[in-house]
């Protein structure tokens, strides 16, 4: 169902639609109809775009991240086998440091 | 390695403090060793307790966890009793979402960071939030926003 509004538009573009009406023999609505559309598919392809180009960018510097993490311990195990030793002496067993102490903090009032 | 009540931080570097739970990303330790010249660790003091316990668990003596932590010259911050007041009143004004007995660790690490204004990382920032003035961050996002840092 159409509905009238009330848009203030320079001369200019009042003659474009004009023309553009004129010349596709449809009304100046339908123009701005097929206008908005086609503008609104343009819009949310570049949004995809651009959410996709983070997305990626957000996953390379996950890698980035880990892989600097990973090379880091390379590294000092390599300088420092006292604290390569220390190391895997913390990570033997199921355990990390959470389920070793932190989930069981409670203040000791019941 | 102790941080004296009267001693200087040297702020020409990045300081952080590191909550006990970046221990189970030993990689995160290791970073922090290779940037020991570029950051300030601090270890709370009750990282240091909880993070000592967990070191003789399994089987490592405290004498060995200081000096594990002297590879990244962590510095011991050492409590200050001035500090309970103010735990007292930001658990308290917590208490609906982070109830004190389970959180009061939280608020201790947090206020002893405030008072020297060094930024956190944890990988609870959600029971840092009450923390205004500071951030938070991973061990993954603090190196994420290093890592940008050196790209400008």
């Amino acid at each position: 169902m159409n509905s009238r509004t009330t848009v203030a538009i320079d001369n200019e573009l009042r003659k474009k639609l004009k023309k553009l009406s004129a010349a596709l023999d449809i009304t100046q609505g339908e123009v701005i109809k097929r206008a908005l559309s086609v503008y609104e598919k343009e819009i949310f392809k570049n949004k995809e775009l651009n959410n996709k180009e983070k997305t990626t960018n957000n996953e390379k510097t996950k890698l980035i991240v880990k892989e600097i993490l990973k090379k880091a311990t390379e590294i000092i195990w390599k300088q420092d086998p006292e604290r390569k030793a220390i190391q895997e002496k913390l990570s033997e067993g199921p355990e990390t440091i959470d389920d070793f102490i932190l989930n069981d903090w409670e203040s000791g009032l019941s | 390695m102790l941080q004296n009540k009267d001693q200087v931080i040297d702020r020409t570097k990045d300081c952080i403090a590191i909550d006990s739970n970046v221990f189970r990303n030993l990689d995160f330790i290791n970073y922090l060793t290779l940037k020991k010249s570029e950051i300030n660790i601090f270890l709370p003091t009750i990282v240091q307790l909880e993070v000592g316990y967990y070191y003789i668990g399994r089987g490592i003596s405290w004498d060995v966890f200081k000096k594990d932590i002297q590879k990244f010259n962590g510095i011991f911050l050492q409590w200050n009793n001035e500090i309970i007041p103010e735990v007292i009143k930001r658990a308290y004004y917590e208490r609906i979402n982070l109830p004190f007995r389970h959180h009061f660790r939280d608020f201790l690490i947090g206020v002893e960071c405030e008072k020297i204004s060094i930024n956190l990382i944890s990988y609870n920032k959600n029971h840092f939030i009450w923390l205004r003035d500071l951030k938070c961050y991973t061990p993954e996002e603090y190196l994420d926003e290093k890592l940008s840092q050196d790209n400008i």
